[in-house]
């Protein structure tokens, strides 16, 4: 049968060009892409969405915010009925700014925040920050926007995880994404703040101790798509089924280049859509194949010989290739950690018995 | 003529869908259905204007979309809501915009 996925979600990288310089931000923004889409490229590409039944775009970068015609952007994308989301670090969201995303129909803000007021400002690189952040969420809370927290784990921040979980809900924010640091960008080697397989653990630990309790008090803990596969420390029903990208989902970058996931390095492009139209880039036979043609002899090292590879087909493929180069291979799952050397030790016994 | 401006996704779309969080968590209220509205798209209405009526006479149609074409046809004869599936729906665009898949 033919492909028949569609890029319900995308992420837009408006610009590369930042106003923080973060330590584990896996694009090491901060200046922008040689040539990043114009406006009228840019409005382009929002015409072409609909097509693709892309039902929302969540803008990020770099910080998207810094980028001045971001709200023309967004204005054509509302107008097109796709909802429209910012994903901030609150640097540039002023009042104004607040009221400008009210009135040309942003339904969301994502607030990057990485731990209490000390770490945050510290792995922000800007003292005031977390205020900042604070400030903002209750802005855009009063202009009658959704607002969700985004945390990015690690070596840091995770034994403040429960302080940040009584803290966002005391300030009446309901949605917390986690996701564990990438070795990618900045993060890459930076021994102040990488994970080690015990870390992963802690942070699956404390998942599974808060995740149900909070969802009865109305408040969610999202695991990213780097979190969980199918463990006990994943919540999410039906079990996350492996990396979306070039399946349900893709991103933009802000010089026009598709790539299944922003996350993933620059060198894993797709199409660039100054030469072909998104629709021939999602559509071309060799598209995103380490997704669309996937079989369990694409499994990584680290997930060869699991036996539930064919459920998250290897995990998130940013985070694979982070750590290992490699596509299906993400050494960090849960799972993984825990069974990897009962796997080895009977794949040696398979050897011996040969 | 026939306005199609319904498309049912499939399943394993909706699942992957709900589970793309990368980004901003997903908002799952009102957001995970199986049927989506697409705007209207010229090229698009005029390949099932010209082959629908080909199809419903009896006439050949191009190999590739002659599956689709044939899906929407049969709705038609039977009197029933027209919904495309998104393989159709795909099919039908890429010859429109004269893509060979």
């Amino acid at each position: 049968m033919e492909f028949d996925g569609l890029p319900l979600v995308m992420a837009w990288e408006l610009t590369l060009a930042c106003n923080l310089r973060c330590q584990h931000c896996g694009s090491a923004a901060g200046l922008p892409r040689r040539d990043e889409l114009s406006l009228a490229e840019a409005l382009d590409v929002c015409d072409q969405l609909p097509a693709l039944l892309v039902q929302e775009v969540d803008f990020t970068g770099g910080e998207p915010l810094v980028r001045p015609d971001w709200p023309q952007i967004a204005a054509r994308l509302v107008k097109l009925g796709i909802r429209t989301q910012i994903i901030t670090n609150s640097l540039a969201l002023t009042p104004e700014v607040v009221a400008q995303a009210k009135d040309v129909g942003i339904c969301s803000f994502g607030f990057s925040l990485d731990g209490l007021e000390p770490t945050h400002d510290h792995i922000r690189g800007y003292p005031g920050l977390f205020q900042r952040v604070l400030a903002s969420v209750e802005q855009v809370q009063q202009a009658g926007m959704r607002v969700a927290v985004i945390t990015t784990a690690n070596r840091r921040n995770l034994g403040e995880l429960p302080d940040m979980l009584a803290l966002l809900r005391s300030i009446g924010v309901n949605q917390w994404q986690l996701q564990p640091i990438f070795p990618l960008g900045r993060a890459q080697g930076c021994a102040e703040l990488e994970m080690s397989p015990e870390g992963y653990m802690r942070l699956g630990d404390f998942v599974r101790t808060w995740a149900s309790a909070a969802a009865q008090a109305g408040f969610s803990i999202v695991l990213a798509d780097s979190l969980g596969y199918g463990t006990e420390a994943d919540p999410r029903q039906p079990p996350w089924n492996g990396c979306p990208a070039g399946l349900a989902s893709c991103g933009i970058t802000s010089d026009g280049k598709i790539k299944g996931c922003l996350s993933m390095p620059d060198d894993r492009v797709e199409g660039d859509l100054r030469q072909n139209d998104l629709w021939h880039i999602w559509f071309h036979p060799e598209a995103f194949a380490y997704n669309r043609r996937f079989t369990l002899d694409d499994l990584g090292p680290a997930c060869r010989g699991c036996d539930r590879g064919d459920l998250c087909k290897g995990g998130c493929s940013a985070m694979s290739i982070g750590a290992t180069g490699q596509y299906h291979g993400d050494p960090y799952c849960f799972y993984g950690i825990t069974h990897r050397q009962s796997w080895t030790c009977a794949a040696q016994g398979a050897l011996r018995n040969d | 003529m026939i306005r199609i401006d319904r498309v049912l996704v499939p399943e394993w779309l909706l699942h992957r869908w709900i589970l793309v969080a990368y980004k901003i968590p997903p908002l799952l209220d009102g957001w995970r259905r199986e049927i989506y509205e697409i705007a209207p798209d010229e090229k698009f209405q005029a390949v099932v204007d010209q082959y629908l009526e080909v199809a419903l006479a009896g006439g050949e149609l191009p190999d590739t979309i002659a599956p689709a074409i044939l899906n929407l046809a049969n709705d038609v004869m039977s009197g029933r809501e027209v919904t495309i599936r998104a393989g159709d729906y795909i099919s039908i665009m890429g010859f429109a915009k004269g893509m060979q898949r």
